[in-house]
């Protein structure tokens, strides 16, 4: 192994579709010093080789699939791969994380990172076998739902294990946010599935029979027995396996964590009752997304009969839970595992699509969406009927479809008429199903999100205010959250900076961040990664490096013509709510979103009224 | 009569009043029993969102900890001087 990759396998592979050739290069060792691997490395890549401006779903835009040096079935969260791109939803920097054994597999296979380039004439897949790789042509896979293109694949692939990542429908017709599959685990947010539609790429798989040597075996070994003896000792070990993502449903509503009917309100009072139907009807068992998971927290769910009925499956996350019964009113809870099931089976993000629904409902109700153009569908507030309709419409952009396939940035330019007021957003990334008035953190992380209004980077910020979380973080200059209140507003920029560094890691290293949820702290990713590389490395050097990627995907942000308006919140999720428990509670509200804002730009080192970092915190992070 | 303590951790412990109760049960106790006495005595009063009032257990991602181990079978044995944990995680993602 060359000096300085000891820990990778030390290659990528660039696929041209275009000309159905490829090759294999060497890694960039200077960007694997400052940037690591996953997220980190594939923004350096990308912010190097994309031009600015290029169309997202053209030809030039470029997707990696990425991994890490930590990015091992062995190691507690490592069956990962990040996807990165430009995102035809946001216009700026993308990235989606699946938990699966690709990531793993392809290093294996002898590479860090794909790098997917152009587009190919005619519909095709990707087969990745060690160092056989073969363009397969897939016009008979076109217009399948991603569960019969991964039954057809497995079927014509050479002996071997295979992991697979497709696309749906969704992918094929460029939904903007179209997701890619991993078995049920998604890569949703964003629209990946959408720029590998645009490359007429449908599905990549890969196999492995390499393997790759730690620096220090023996401290490899030491490392992992303290990570898995945290794990194990840690209560939301058990939390996460015994309720998956869905177990905060009820708490999340309760403290005002809950956006509902589009984000008018952040609690229902429904909560604890839909959740125990789940529980009672849908859960079957939890199962893990990847070999040797130490949480397993996935859902094996199902629909037994009715109108809604659903073979078993992997899903119903609390995300999609959440956007298809209070984002929209829906009681029916068969109707909400039934259209999780749906997103994953069209390769829809499900986050995106109920938030887009949510607002076509709001559209209909205001009378912005005519009976005309919605052909005659009910729209009405909690009609789960239309839900799968809806979905199947979006997927392959169907009538009304068409316009919300677009996500609900553009889906409100085009209607105007006042709609932009209630599309909720973030740099054109719908909001999850968590809500900033349950803990202003979260608010500002929403706002400085750099792919937006998202799930993943901004959760820790409501978990720090609000659920009292620390990470192990506090050594580092984290302030205590038992000492702050989740209301306040002072303090929260400067403490977010240390946050989004942290929690962001896991997406560096290609590994899962609900480890760090069940105790692995940076210290442990440090001696893990240290082992590996045999080379010591820090906590402290590791937040330093989440602070470089952070600022360098905030550049690619700038590049493409983003602004301090880019970081602003929807007036809706700032306002106090318009019913539910937290309407006569105005402390809830967003007081001085300005002040916060500056506040956060100061601590990156970043101009405190542009957002853009200065040169000198640019030369600190060696940023060229 | 054994007697068992219940320590709550973290946001619990403003959920129950205090970071540690005490339960006087029978000799041969389960957490069952455990349960249905916390039920009988705070049930009312916990927030729905953690407690269900009709079955008497806790509702999403509450763990009881005995020492290292997770317990969640209500034929559980307790033993006198027994210290439970309760805990509640972070899970929506």
């Amino acid at each position: 192994m060359a000096e300085g990759m000891i820990g990778y396998t030390g290659r990528q592979l660039r696929v041209q579709l275009g000309e159905a050739c490829s090759r294999v290069e060497p890694l960039n060792r200077d960007a694997l010093q400052k940037y690591l691997g996953g997220t980190g490395y594939a923004c350096k890549l990308l912010y190097d080789e994309l031009p600015p401006g290029v169309d997202p779903l053209g030809p030039l835009n470029k997707l990696v699939f990425a991994t890490g040096p930590l990015c091992s079935n062995a190691v507690p969260g490592g069956g990962s791969v990040e996807l990165c791109f430009k995102s035809p939803l946001t216009g700026g920097w993308g990235e989606s994380r699946a938990g699966s054994d690709f990531g793993p597999d392809l290093r294996r296979a002898g590479y860090d990172h794909v790098i997917i380039e152009g587009r190919a004439e005619q519909p095709v897949y990707l087969v990745i076998q060690d160092d056989a790789v073969a363009f397969r042509p897939a016009a008979h896979l076109a217009g399948k739902t991603v569960g019969e293109k991964l039954g057809i694949i497995a079927g014509e692939l050479p002996e071997g294990r295979f992991t697979i990542g497709a696309i749906g429908p969704a992918g094929e017709h460029l939904v903007k946010y179209a997701s890619v599959m991993f078995g049920d685990r998604a890569a949703g947010r964003g629209g990946a599935g959408a720029v590998m539609g645009a490359k007429n790429l449908l599905a990549i798989a890969v196999s492995g029979s390499g393997k790759i040597e730690p620096g220090d075996a023996e401290a490899l070994k030491a490392a992992l027995r303290k990570a898995v003896a945290t794990l194990r000792a840690n209560p939301t070990t058990v939390a996460f396996h015994e309720h998956g993502t869905m177990g905060d449903y009820a708490g999340n509503d309760e403290k005002g964590d809950f956006p509902t009917r589009n984000w008018q309100a952040n609690s229902w009072g429904k909560g604890a009752e839909l959740f125990d139907r789940y529980e009672a009807a849908n859960f079957i068992k939890p199962y893990p997304c990847y070999r040797g998971c130490h949480i397993a927290c996935a859902r094996k769910a199902q629909v037994k009969s009715g109108p809604y009925q659903t073979p078993e499956h992997g899903g119903a996350e609390y995300e999609s839970m959440a956007c298809f019964t209070s984002y929209v009113l829906n009681q029916d809870v068969d109707a909400a595992v039934h259209c999780s099931y749906l997103c994953n089976q069209y390769g829809l993000d499900t986050i995106s699509a109920g938030s887009t629904i949510a607002f076509a409902m709001e559209c209909a109700e205001k009378g912005i969406l005519t009976a005309q153009q919605l052909s005659g569908l009910d729209l009405s507030w909690g009609n789960a009927a239309v839900l799968p309709v809806l979905l199947r419409m979006i997927a392959h952009r169907e009538g009304v479809g068409d316009l919300l396939a677009d996500g609900v940035r553009l889906a409100s330019r085009h209607l105007g008429q006042g709609s932009e007021a209630f599309a909720v957003h973030v740099k054109g990334m719908e909001g999850p199903a968590h809500d900033g008035r349950s803990g202003k953190a979260l608010a500002l992380s929403y706002g400085t999100g750099n792919r937006g209004m998202c799930h993943i980077h901004p959760v820790e910020a409501m978990a720090w205010d609000s659920g009292k979380m620390d990470w192990g973080l506090q050594p580092h200059g984290l302030p205590d959250p038992e000492g702050v209140g989740r209301w306040d507003e002072a303090g929260k920029g400067s403490a977010l900076k240390l946050l989004q560094d942290g929690l962001n890691l896991p997406e560096i290293l290609c590994t899962c961040k609900f480890f760090m949820y069940a105790g692995i702290t940076v210290e442990h990713w440090a001696e893990l990664l240290s082992a590996l590389l045999g080379r010591a490395t820090s906590g402290a050097d590791l937040l330093a490096v989440a602070e470089r990627v952070y600022t360098l995907q905030r550049l690619f942000n700038i590049r493409e013509g983003f602004t301090v308006a880019d970081d602003q919140l929807p007036e809706r999720v700032k306002a106090v709510p318009a019913f539910g428990r937290y309407r006569d509670e105005p402390a809830c509200a967003i007081q001085d979103y300005g002040a916060m804002l500056r506040e956060y730009y100061t601590a990156r080192g970043w101009d405190p009224e542009t957002g853009v970092p200065t040169g000198q915190t640019l030369r600190r992070l060696q940023i060229t | 009569m054994i007697r068992v303590v219940l320590q709550a951790c973290g946001p619990l412990r403003e959920t129950f009043g205090a970071p540690e109760l005490g339960f006087e049960l029978a000799d041969g106790a389960t957490l069952g029993d455990l349960l249905d006495r916390i039920g009988a005595d705070h049930g009312e009063r916990l927030a729905g969102s953690i407690w269900n009032l009709r079955e008497r257990r806790f509702r999403g991602p509450v763990v009881i900890m005995a020492g290292s181990r997770a317990v969640k079978d209500r034929a559980t044995p307790l033993h006198d001087q027994q210290v439970v944990r309760l805990y509640k995680a972070v899970v929506g993602g």
